[in-house]
């Protein structure tokens, strides 16, 4: 890498791992102008997340959303990035730590090196480039878009190093290249090392390591993957041919005890699942069946609920309650036999499968240990690093902070959090806390093209099997080639390869090419990429074309490949012919407010308004009531038994006593205008309303949720009837009446996972088992039952759940057709009936307390209005809906906007402080620069022709247009979003959209009309 | 299914379930059940008497324990430790089982083990079918010669009983000496092509122990030791236990 470093070393991140979790906190903090070196022991970067095939709920494939990240990773200028590098001692303190590290030779210079892959083809024994083929192999580059390029060579196993030197025509092989170990000063360190898989191999029962068609679910997202193995065909290994019938276990190497099972929760597997049962209903309809065996279905996350639904109903995934006793190949038979009993019945069914897959959990890895103690920070008796509840990234040691897999088990979207909320943290250690500027990547002088040809350069993308799985890449550049304008016409294999697009860089500069067409994928999601790849040639990122040939034609029309072909042909004519007419365009740029807005004074709202002051922000945080506090001044305890009183008495203190915060109690936000960066917000104020209005660069929605009240079982009718919410209190203020109780009776998903509620609250099992444990403390006389759909304590609560079952309590399952009947009885008891499912009978319990696990909902009222206001989408249920659920699952679609807490979901303190933290990161990076870029697709009004109608007044949806002295429409560039509503509506034609004005649009339909060219 | 109502108003009572966790090591996990269904999955003896190893042990968790110490489910259990093999939480259901049969009153007890086991009392050979100490020393001596006569490649080997200082102490399961002694001789015949030091011993040679499946723990106890004893009275060093 060639990155040159700023020399402050106290303002500077010491990044472990190049995961998701890893690359979020290194973008997060790069972009908020930090310097941050990411060290990892691979290869290369991407973490787990690049060998999976498609990523829950959204079941799209991953590398498109990721690569993009990845990309970044290799550009941004204040990165470093040392692969085969690991830590190997340190010193020092918060503020000023002192990192060992130690890079294992690569034997290839990664400066010279081309990825041509004539090393490979020559010495393939000695030069290590394994892409994915083998899916069992541990180790290979995974995917084409590695960054970096991860060739690498193997001294020991080669046997003639002159020949592999000069085959090489970059002269990139490093014969003499040796260990290096380097010292790195930091001002911090994030640790997200990730996680590995559990190795099934050592549970003879399952038959892993003795039936080729047994597999674990990394190596089924492998076999499932267009850059795996079998490019993406979905066959069994054995005997290659399609399977009909596959099975899934489930918590296999989770929620154990015995044979090197860990006794957590892994957190995703269920999701994972799900994903892979419905990725494969959906390829294959009805000629496969997918079934899941498993313990309790935790799809606790948000929306995953719905997820579930759909895996049942519409892709008719089968789920089966029971954990498999064995998995046994019969001698000469073709399938795998799984015997199990049906819920409900008392006989085993035996029945035959034709692969089986084993969804394994995540360990930590001894490499991590050992990690974990040259540091010095303490872990858990699983390995994890210790944090507490209020402070969820923070490991026991000042300065050292943790995300993703390596704080406890869980998924991406959790991940991502974990990563930007690590990045906040890590960035309050640094010295230059203030503001930074952020500095513009290094460009060329823009070249002038006025008066010149168009020179336009085609470079169309295989992206893998996506595309070149589909068309024939090659034929359809020979085509664009044949096209009047084109000079130059190429396949680039994944254009948004860092090679490749350095080879764009460089052909638009030989070629003097002045106008560039992308043939690949989305431009929502590339354009960016690809306008900056230009830029470095020195052309105007607005004149670039791009034609999706992928989502368009290669996705939708894998079956017809010759009339896919055609369609290929007509796109990049009408992009070549669009582009032709492509003018230079600036974007307009505005002074950055560097102000916040932070909406809701609960402990999420007071966590991102401390961070953002503690970052040199001025921050307005607007509560609805009268006091700060939130849904947490409700509660007591945590699970793991911390004083939460305490805990938000102390972070309202610190929020009164902070100078950049502007508390404003009763506030009622009542208006929005302006755009990222310059917005004002008004509210109403006080018992009086007075109206008060704030300018803010960003807005953070912190607007918490409400505690669920559904009328079910006596609640409100009974004085023995509360909630989990009335129960923790109850604990503390009444332990002498906890002490009476002979019988209690939780029961679960009261209002949750209902029709009316379709969706899990996600905290409620957790909470039952905290307060079960707590009852059981002060009276271990009493029978404590919990009445559960499925117990969903994932990660590491499920240790409490273990706990609370030792320790009595008595779970019993009911299912959503039989809930429990619930009467008043004697002497203020209340009978509760229910079925106990493994017994078959009915139970009758005379419980003096029956406690309702309630959850939370959104503030449906509240959240309307603020969704109004801010044009803001939610969620079916009426939570706030993010911009991406697995990757961006903090930022909202509005740019400017974040969420954090329970106004995102239902989630407890711990995961809101992550949340919160995340949010101020996140927030950070936009308020880092100086200027905001509004773009360069505005509203222009050709005063000439304007009649000063006002029909672009009244269509205009954000009231810009206004006619001016001179008697026409003018348009401010800074507020213009670009919609172009007033452009189609202007029957005068006085107004363009810039990007899309009329003649390049025209230009685009007569490219798509006319008759092939002779 | 059965639709019986159980009903529990009375507070936590000491039950046949905590008692069998006090004498476990961890308790036997009793407590950790998921309901995940691996056990009953696997379990030869799923369905018999309407009853599975998971629903055994559930009813003992409620408290059930009149249903649990009658069931003559128990006696159905062959305690090949299938369930716990798998079991996440590693629960000792075969233990609990025992514990079970262990409260019938003797009598009560299968006919056919409780027979076996008091046969194997009878004497020092600790034999189910009762054989004493002299026939099993003619048997075994009366086949080893017929063998070694009809087979001369045989001609070498050897059944020693009561040899002082052989390495291996084994037994040997009482139906082959007495119905089928033919049977006695394949493994004689790999012990003689390996070259093993081995022995049987006169005493304590029945290598099933019915009163172990009896649940009667006396007997159990005293067949272990004259067993035990023997192969220490002769230096053993290596008890080759064959069932």
């Amino acid at each position: 890498m060639s990155y040159q470093l700023d020399n402050k070393p106290d303002n500077r991140v010491l990044v472990v791992g190049g995961g998701m979790g890893g690359i979020r906190t290194m973008l997060d903090l790069a972009e908020s102008g930090h310097s941050v070196v990411l060290v990892d022991s691979a290869r290369s970067i991407g973490g787990l997340m690049t060998q999976l095939d498609r990523t829950f709920p959204t079941n799209n494939c991953d590398l498109c959303t990721l690569s993009p990240h990845l990309s970044q990773s290799g550009r941004q200028e204040r990165i470093e990035l040392l692969t085969m590098t690991q830590i190997t001692g340190m010193e020092g303190e918060r503020g000023a730590f002192s990192v060992t590290v130690k890079t294992a030779p690569r034997y290839i210079d990664m400066e010279k090196c081309t990825a041509c892959g004539e090393c490979f083809k020559h010495f393939p024994d000695c030069v290590r480039f394994t892409p994915g083929l083998d899916h069992r192999a541990p180790t290979c580059m995974r995917y084409p878009q590695a960054i970096p390029q991860a060739y690498s060579v193997d001294m020991a196993a080669c046997k003639d190093l002159q020949a592999l030197v000069d085959i090489c025509p970059a002269k990139a092989i490093v014969p003499d290249d040796t260990e290096k170990t380097r010292t790195i000063e930091c001002g911090s360190i994030v640790l997200a090392p990730g996680a590995e898989v559990f190795d099934p191999k050592g549970l003879d029962y399952l038959g892993y390591s003795s039936q080729p068609d047994i597999v674990t679910s990394l190596e089924y997202e492998r076999i499932l993957s267009a850059s795996g193995p079998t490019s993406g065909q979905l066959v069994r290994p054995s005997d290659k041919k399609q399977p009909q019938k596959i099975a899934w276990i489930q918590c296999i190497g989770s929620r154990g005890i015995q044979k090197g099972a860990q006794s957590y929760c892994s957190s995703a597997c269920c999701m994972f699942a799900l994903k892979e049962a419905m990725v494969t209903k959906e390829r294959f309809q009805d000629s496969i069946e997918a079934t899941i065996f498993y313990m309790d279905m935790r799809t606790f996350g948000k929306d995953y609920e719905l997820y579930l639904q759909q895996a049942k109903e519409r892709f008719g995934v089968r789920l089966v309650r029971c954990r498999p006793h064995s998995v046994v190949h019969k001698q000469g038979a073709q399938g795998l036999e799984i015997q199990y009993l049906p819920e409900g019945q008392a006989q085993q069914v035996c029945e035959e499968f034709d692969m089986v897959v084993l969804s394994t959990g995540f360990l930590v890895g001894q490499q991590t240990r050992e990690m974990a103690n040259i540091l010095g920070i303490d872990l858990d008796s699983h390995g994890f690093a210790k944090t507490g509840s209020f402070t969820p990234v923070a490991t026991s040691k000042p300065g050292i902070y943790v995300a993703g897999l390596f704080e406890s088990p869980k998924d991406i979207p959790e991940t991502m959090v974990q990563g930007s909320a690590a990045a906040c943290m890590a960035a309050g250690d640094l010295s230059a806390k203030g503001i930074l500027s952020g500095q513009e990547e290094e460009f060329p002088p823009e070249r002038d093209i006025s008066g010149e040809e168009p020179r336009v350069g085609v470079f169309l993308c295989d992206c893998g099997e996506n595309i070149g799985g589909v068309l024939d890449v090659q034929k359809l550049a020979d085509y664009a080639q044949s096209l009047p304008g084109v000079v130059v016409a190429q396949s680039v294999g994944h254009g948004c390869s860092s090679q490749s697009m350095e080879r764009i860089t460089s052909i638009v500069e030989s070629e003097k090419l002045n106008r560039v067409v992308i043939g690949g994928c989305s431009p929502r999601t590339h354009e960016k990429r690809f306008q900056d790849t230009i830029r470095k040639a020195g052309l105007n990122p607005y004149l670039l074309e791009m034609a999706n040939i992928r989502d368009q034609i290669t996705w939708v029309h894998a079956a017809e490949p010759e009339l896919a072909a055609k369609k290929a042909q007509s796109l990049i004519r009408m992009a070549v012919g669009a582009a032709k007419m492509a003018r230079p365009l600036a974007d307009s740029t505005l002074p950055m407010n560097k102000n916040a807005l932070v909406v809701g004074g609960g402990v999420a709202g007071m966590t991102t308004a401390l961070e953002l002051a503690r970052h040199g922000h001025k921050v307005y945080l607007a509560e609805r009531s009268a006091k700060l506090g939130g849904n947490a001044a409700k509660l007591r305890k945590t699970l793991e038994g911390e004083d939460v009183r305490a805990f938000v008495n102390g972070l309202v203190e610190k929020v009164k006593a902070s100078e950049n915060i502007s508390v404003i109690t009763g506030a009622i936000i009542v208006d929005h205008s302006g755009i990222p960066g310059m917005f004002k917000t008004g509210m109403q104020v006080g018992p009086q309303m007075f109206y008060r209005q704030v300018e803010h660069g960003v807005t953070v929605l912190a607007t918490g949720a409400l505690g669920n009240h559904p009328d079910q079982y006596l609640l409100g009718k009974s004085d023995s009837v509360i909630t989990q919410l009335e129960m923790d209190s109850l604990i503390e203020d009444k332990p002498e009446k906890v002490k009476s109780w002979s019988n209690v009776v939780m029961i679960q998903c009261v209002g949750s996972r209902s029709p009316e509620n379709p969706n899990c609250s996600r905290i409620c099992c957790q909470a039952a088992v905290k307060n079960a444990l707590r009852i059981v403390e002060i009276n271990p006389d009493a029978r404590v039952f919990v009445l559960y759909r499925d117990m969903r304590t994932f990660g590491l609560s499920e240790d409490y759940y273990q706990e609370a079952r030792q320790k009595g309590v008595f779970f019993v399952r009911y299912s959503q057709d039989a809930p429990p009947k619930v009467d008043q009885g004697q002497d203020g008891c209340v009978k509760v009936v229910f079925n106990e499912p493994v017994i078959g009978a009915d139970l009758e319990v005379e419980a003096d307390c029956l406690c309702l696990s309630t959850g939370l909902v959104a503030d449906d009222e509240n959240n309307e209005d603020l969704a109004l206001i801010f044009k803001l989408p939610r969620t079916k249920d009426g939570f706030f809906l993010e911009d991406h659920v697995k990757l961006r699952p903090v930022d909202l679609p509005v740019p400017g906007f974040f969420v954090a807490g329970t106004a995102h979901s239902p989630k407890n303190i711990r995961d809101s402080i992550a949340q919160a933290q995340a949010a101020a990161s996140r927030a950070r990076t936009m308020l880092a620069a100086n200027e905001i870029s509004t773009g360069a697709a505005v509203a222009k009004v050709d005063g000439q022709k304007c009649a000063a109608c006002l029909i672009c007044v009244r269509a205009c949806p954000f009231g810009v247009p206004f006619i001016n002295a001179e008697g026409y429409s003018q348009i401010d560039p800074a507020r213009c979003r670009g919609c172009g509503v007033c452009a189609a509506a202007c029957p005068a034609k006085a107004i363009q959209l810039m990007q899309f004005e009329d003649d390049r649009i025209l230009a685009k339909l007569e490219s798509l009309f006319e008759r092939m060219v002779a | 299914m059965s639709t019986a109502l159980i009903q529990l108003k009375s507070p936590k009572k000491s039950t046949f379930l905590n008692k069998v966790k006090e004498i476990l090591p961890e308790g036997g996990n009793l407590n950790l059940c998921l309901t995940c269904g691996a056990c009953v999955s696997g379990c030869p003896a799923t369905g018999l008497e309407n009853m599975d190893p998971r629903k055994f042990l559930r009813m003992a968790a409620l408290g059930m324990d009149e249903e649990i110490t009658s069931t003559p489910w128990v006696w159905m259990c062959t305690m090949c430790q299938r369930c716990i093999f798998v079991c996440p939480m590693q629960i000792d259901i075969p233990q609990l089982v025992y514990n079970a049969r262990t409260t019938w009153p003797r009598e009560t007890r299968p006919k056919g083990i409780l027979g076996s086991c008091d046969m194997a009392l009878r004497n020092d050979s600790c034999s189910a079918m009762g054989t004493s100490p002299e026939d099993f020393e003619f048997v075994v001596g009366d086949v080893l010669e017929e063998y070694r006569e009809a087979q001369p490649e045989f001609a070498e080997m050897e059944a020693p009983i009561d040899k002082q200082g052989a390495h291996f102490f084994l037994n040997q399961n009482s139906r082959e000496p007495v119905t089928e002694p033919d049977e006695l001789l394949p493994l004689w015949k790999i012990l003689h092509v390996v070259g093993a030091d081995w022995t049987y011993g006169s005493k304590g040679w029945g290598g099933e122990n019915y009163c172990l499946f009896l649940a009667d723990n006396d007997a159990w106890e005293h067949i272990t030791r004259i067993s035990a004893k023997q192969a220490d009275d002769l230096g053993c060093k290596v008890f080759l236990n064959t069932e």
